[in-house]
């Protein structure tokens, strides 16, 4: 079919590009927020805008808050569904888990609910879940989204299609996709080390353009390649559920054996017993991390099989100086008090797979590299864009297939600008829907969704210059709204809560006054773009259609 | 602070670095020098100033944070300085000139 490897790759990384492209970049530009997500998280919710907090006391607060915890309903819905009998009112607690890091203003809790009677499944559990505010144990109310944390970083791993985990499936074969789209695009490109620094912005726009897919791509190579791979590594066991299928039994026996030796209860003794004092454990597990030269803080608690006679307390220190999310766990004995065993360093590939996941989720406190990391995203997304305007440059003329390249180029449009005017409507629609709104955080969703369906809409409507061989009016009148919304999004901040940027500015308080700060660069930028689109464009009718210098995009920052 | 300062000097060894490795190759030297030559030797040079550069920055970040923060810092780094390299070629090539050393003898 081709005559040679570079062809066939070519080939490959085209259509593989393209068809994956859409989804690539909004994994990578969701992606890419998360990075700030617990910023994006205080930015939305105002009556969280307080100092990140320690683990509180677990006697003062925490085992108040544990108990409020109930099992999700959409979850407790479909166990229903797999169980023989009716469920219990009240389910037994397996355990609960807080959670934190050096970002954390709120903490975050959880309990897993055993679920009885069920044939296939003797392990069978879900979940509950409250955000409380450590100071004081209050409960955070559930309608008021965290738009970082909980919308913006799940829609990058996970689409938000929970149905059967086929988001986790769609994002996984397109990290895949991504690997190989590297792969290819490193073999067909033919200066690979000669042109490493090479942009060239005076020349046509389909050299300029293919030069910045290069930049972005070869010189980010190494960050793209770890996160497409380490995204892969992290939800692999949901792509090979081995363990829960095929190797179910040796799994479990595995688990088993593993419990006993390290000499913790593998289930509940079912025998009611008092629970010892947590906060004492917790001063034990300081001091041992003193004693080993690693002074540190709890990042992760789990106490599990609460109130029975085989509790045990897991605690686990803050990764804030470890690329790994939390040190090695030291469990105690919850009723008795006593240490059971101490976590080893993890093997090898224990390590590897710890190093792996902490880079992609980051959770250590290093803000310069988490700048970094947002570069890094922001040039895989600049990549995937202009590999979309190099893919529409070079067949523009084409006349047969320019239905098809209207369609592309609306596609185009929807994820690059489209997809910004959404993301800012959600923070729009936050600061104006009232928080005792029912359901604010369903609204906001709702929001979003319209928003970006209309844009997408916009982007079909408007792409008929395309077919004219010119640059679909959606690209302006786009940019024209992401600047007026962020713009609009940053005056909304100041009104409804009185944190003006020079306020956030003037107490140093950088998770609002950062991000208030990103979106005014980022209405800067769209209007700069939209101004040289418009003068491109008055260029483009003042010369006719025909006209072969008006018929590209923009050089941006040319006018 | 001196971990600020320790950061910054990071990305001055880090653009040190890739200015270097940049002007070893042909294509940047010409949008330098013209048509002068570049010669082998002076090939040689500038990628081991590039490679002693990027190594002193390593040195730095290690100094700085724990080995597996400081490996991810120097990449990423690395990643950043040298797409700042290759805008400042594309807009300002000339602000590179001083690090070709041309008036040194290093072309006998």
């Amino acid at each position: 079919m081709f005559s040679s490897l570079r062809q066939s790759m070519t080939w490959v990384h085209t259509w593989l590009g393209l068809v994956f492209g859409f989804l690539l970049m909004v994994i990578f530009f969701f992606g890419t927020l998360s990075v700030f997500d617990r910023e994006i998280d205080r930015w939305a919710l105002p009556e969280t805008r307080f100092e990140p907090q320690l683990i509180p006391s677990y006697e003062g607060i925490l085992a108040k808050a544990f108990q409020r915890i109930e099992p999700d309903p959409e979850e407790l819905a479909a166990a229903n569904k797999r169980t023989t009998g009716e469920l219990p009112d009240k389910l037994r607690i397996l355990n609960w888990g807080a959670y934190t890091t050096h970002r954390d203003p709120t903490l975050y809790l959880y309990a897993e609910f055993a679920i009885p009677n069920n044939p296939s499944d003797p392990f069978d559990h879900v979940h509950g879940y409250i955000t409380i505010d450590p100071r004081d144990g209050r409960v955070i109310p559930k309608n008021r989204l965290e738009i970082g944390s909980d919308f913006f970083y799940p829609l990058h791993y996970s689409l938000h299609l929970h149905w059967n985990s086929v988001g986790y499936f769609i994002v996984g074969l397109s990290a895949l996709i991504m690997l190989v789209a590297l792969v290819s695009g490193v073999i067909i490109h033919r200066k690979l080390f000669r042109e490493f620094f090479t942009f060239r912005p005076k020349k046509k726009l389909q050299r300029k353009v293919l030069d910045l897919h290069d930049l972005t791509g070869v010189v980010a190579l190494p960050f793209h390649f770890f996160f497409a791979l380490s995204g892969l590594i992290i939800f692999a066991y949901i792509y090979l559920p081995v363990s829960e299928t095929v190797l179910q039994e040796p799994a479990l026996k595995h688990a088993q054996a593993e419990a006993e030796a390290k000499g913790l209860p593998f289930a509940p003794a079912d025998i009611p017993a008092p629970m010892g004092s947590v906060d004492t454990m917790i001063s034990q597990a300081k001091q041992i991390w003193r004693e080993r030269g690693q002074p540190g803080e709890v990042g992760y608690l789990v106490v599990n099989y609460p109130g029975d006679s085989n509790a045990y307390v897991s605690i686990y220190r803050a990764g804030n100086d470890t690329v790994s999310l939390v040190g090695q766990g030291i469990h105690f004995n919850a009723v008795s008090g006593e240490l059971i065993y101490q976590e080893p360093a993890p093997s090898v590939v224990g390590g590897i797979n710890e190093f792996l996941t902490g880079l992609h989720l980051q959770h250590f406190e290093h803000w310069l590299l988490r700048w970094l990391y947002m570069i890094g995203g922001l040039a895989g997304c600049v990549c995937i864009a202009t590999g979309f305007i190099f893919f529409l440059e070079k067949r523009k003329r084409d006349l047969e297939s320019r239905l098809a390249l209207r369609c592309v180029d609306a596609l185009a449009v929807s994820t690059i600008t489209g997809m910004l005017l959404a993301t800012i409507s959600i923070l729009v629609a936050n600061r104006l829907l009232p928080p005792e709104l029912v359901d604010k955080d369903v609204w906001e969703i709702r929001l979003f969704c319209g928003a970006w369906l209309l844009a997408m809409g916009h982007a079909f409507w408007r792409s008929a210059s395309m077919v004219k061989g010119g640059v679909s009016s959606a690209w302006q009148e786009q940019c024209w709204g992401i600047a007026a919304l962020s713009a609009l999004a940053v005056l909304l901040n100041w009104v409804t809560t009185g944190d003006h940027l020079l306020k956030t500015l003037r107490d140093g308080y950088w998770p609002v006054a950062g991000f208030d700060l990103v979106l005014l660069t980022v209405a800067f930028a769209a209007l700069k773009v939209a101004i040289v689109l418009r003068s491109r464009k008055a260029g483009f009718h003042s010369q006719g259609s025909s006209s072969e210098a008006s018929d590209e995009f923009p050089e941006i920052g040319a006018s | 602070m001196f971990n600020v300062v320790l950061l910054s000097l990071v990305f001055f060894f880090n653009y040190l670095g890739m200015s270097w490795l940049a002007i070893s190759l042909k294509s940047h030297w010409r949008q330098l020098h013209g048509e002068t030559e570049l010669r082998q030797r002076r090939i040689a040079i500038y990628r081991t100033l590039g490679g002693l550069a990027l190594t002193c920055s390593l040195i730095l970040c290690l100094w700085v944070d724990n080995p597996s923060i400081a490996f991810l810092v120097w990449i990423m780094s690395v990643t950043a300085t040298a797409k700042a390299v290759a805008f400042t070629l594309s807009y300002h090539a000339n602000w590179l000139k001083f690090l070709s050393g041309t008036r040194l003898p290093l072309d006998y």
